[in-house]
């Protein structure tokens, strides 16, 4: 072995086992704000985007509306505006799993997802029994299976300026794509009566906004605690759509509305979980043009 | 909220290419904590000029790595001889025979002896495996700079690692000249 080959081999040997400690990059930020002579107040706005940026229309998504709820006190407010303080939320991954009724197929498309095109026949290679999503700033990834655990498609996104980047990996077909869209904010804002179904959306995490809203417009009121996943959770009724959180953080644990459950989890941004959220391409697999917005 | 995007950016690059990027740096710098604390330096002045940073912000990331190892290296080596003016002598004496041949094991811990340029030819040539020309742009320096470097490198690593690796390549032996640089 000559010297270059053994030079390659020992540094190799030597970094075999060195892999990037957490948080290094938040070090290397606090620490070159700390150089600045301005201190800026971080305003750790929004860490976690919705679990699939833009809209997501799903079919059999309409269901019979529940009763209006009582107003909110003003107290319940003010609680949940200090719980949900940025610096609390602000470097969690909003991990969730998202359970569709039998019959479900999503397709995705740029900027969300919606009902597949084309026929039943067609439609019927989207079907869908779960998703696993993970959410972090401007990222989200969400994976779709069957409900056999099949894994029919990727699709992670990223919000830029009010511009959806996403790119889809479909197993079945052994395709992908990638393709821009503007964030559709439709049904996202504004105070939830009924009429719409409205969950939060966009970049940064839209859940302390959303609740907060829905509070003080009254769609939403408490309507008991509930015991979700081990913990003695708040359960906020709106028109549509029971959203349990966690009391001393107001973030949600579990969201329910007609035949679909999403459950949360909210997880420290560690480099194992921040990997969730890149997306990488198989092998093989050709590219394709993105399908249109149904 | 600016900055917040820009951690998230960051942690999300680094989630796929950090364990190889703090490798470099570790080899860079001779150490995993002096490793670490490279790649940090690199990830503040990356944060500075985030905002210019078009597209994956690897490059310059891997440029700033060398540029602040190059630095770093230079204000030690100016520290320690000022050190030298105080402890005249005082290195002989802590010699460890034993960590010698130890030494002689590893060429990564050899690499530390090198000049600052030449250490940082020979890791983006032999680990990161860059042309000479790639490994030029990243030093911020010509083609024959980065060969002459690279030669005298490998060329003292041989010295460093005793008879057997010089026996191992006599064609690349140095001339009594060179080895004199």
């Amino acid at each position: 072995m000559n010297i270059e080959e053994r030079l390659r081999a020992d540094m190799d040997q030597s970094t075999r086992d060195i892999y990037l400690p957490d948080g290094l990059a938040l070090k290397a930020y606090r620490h070159s704000q700390k150089r600045r002579a301005t201190v800026r107040t971080a305003t750790a706005t929004g860490a976690v985007t919705v679990l699939a940026a833009g809209t997501i229309a799903v079919a059999g998504a309409t269901g019979a509306f529940s009763s209006a709820p009582a107003k909110p006190t003003t107290v319940l407010v003010s609680k949940i505006e200090s719980a949900l303080a940025p610096a609390s939320i602000s470097k969690l991954i909003g991990h969730t799993r998202m359970v569709f009724p039998a019959g479900t197929a999503i397709e995705p498309f740029p900027g969300g997802m919606g009902g597949p095109h084309g026929s039943a026949a067609e439609a019927s290679r989207w079907s869908v029994g779960y998703t696993v999503g993970w959410a972090y700033g401007k990222y989200s990834k969400l994976a779709a299976y069957s409900a056999s655990g099949r894994h029919v498609f990727d699709v992670a996104m990223r919000i830029d300026n009010g511009i959806v980047t996403s790119t889809a990996v479909i197993y079945g077909s052994r395709t992908w794509w990638s393709g821009t869209s503007a964030v559709n904010t439709a049904g996202q804002s504004g105070c939830d009566e009924g009429d719409n179904v409205r969950l939060p959306g966009g970049s940064g995490n839209p859940w302390p906004a959303f609740i907060r809203s829905q509070l003080a417009c009254g769609a939403y009121a408490v309507a008991g605690h509930q015991m979700v996943d081990g913990v003695d959770a708040l359960k906020l009724a709106g028109p549509y759509f029971s959203l349990w959180v966690d009391p001393s953080t107001y973030l949600p644990l579990e969201l329910s509305g007609g035949p679909m459950q999403w459950y949360f989890q909210w997880l420290p941004a560690t480099k194992a979980n921040l990997a969730q959220l890149n997306e990488q391409v198989p092998v093989g697999f050709q590219q394709v043009s993105p399908p249109a917005r149904p | 909220m600016e900055s917040d995007r820009s951690v998230a950016d960051l942690e999300v690059f680094l989630a796929d290419r950090g364990d190889q990027l703090l490798r470099t740096a570790v080899l860079l710098a001779g150490s995993r904590e002096a490793g670490e604390d490279l790649l940090q330096a690199a990830l503040e002045r990356l944060l500075r000029h985030w905002r210019r940073i078009d597209g994956n912000p690897e490059g310059y990331l891997r440029r700033t790595l060398y540029h602040v190892a190059a630095d770093s290296w230079r204000q030690q080596s100016a520290r320690r001889r000022q050190l030298r003016l105080f402890w005249s002598g005082a290195s002989a004496a802590v010699t460890d025979p034993y960590a010698e041949v130890e030494a002689r094991d590893s060429l990564v811990r050899l690499m530390r002896q090198l000049p600052p340029r030449q250490r940082a030819a020979i890791v983006a040539r032999y680990w990161e495996q860059l042309s000479e020309a790639e490994t030029a742009t990243v030093l911020g320096c010509s083609v024959g700079t980065v060969k002459s470097a690279t030669a005298r490198g490998l060329r003292r690593l041989r010295e460093l690692s005793g008879p057997s690796g010089e026996q191992e390549d006599v064609a690349g032996r140095p001339s009594a000249r060179e080895q004199l640089t």
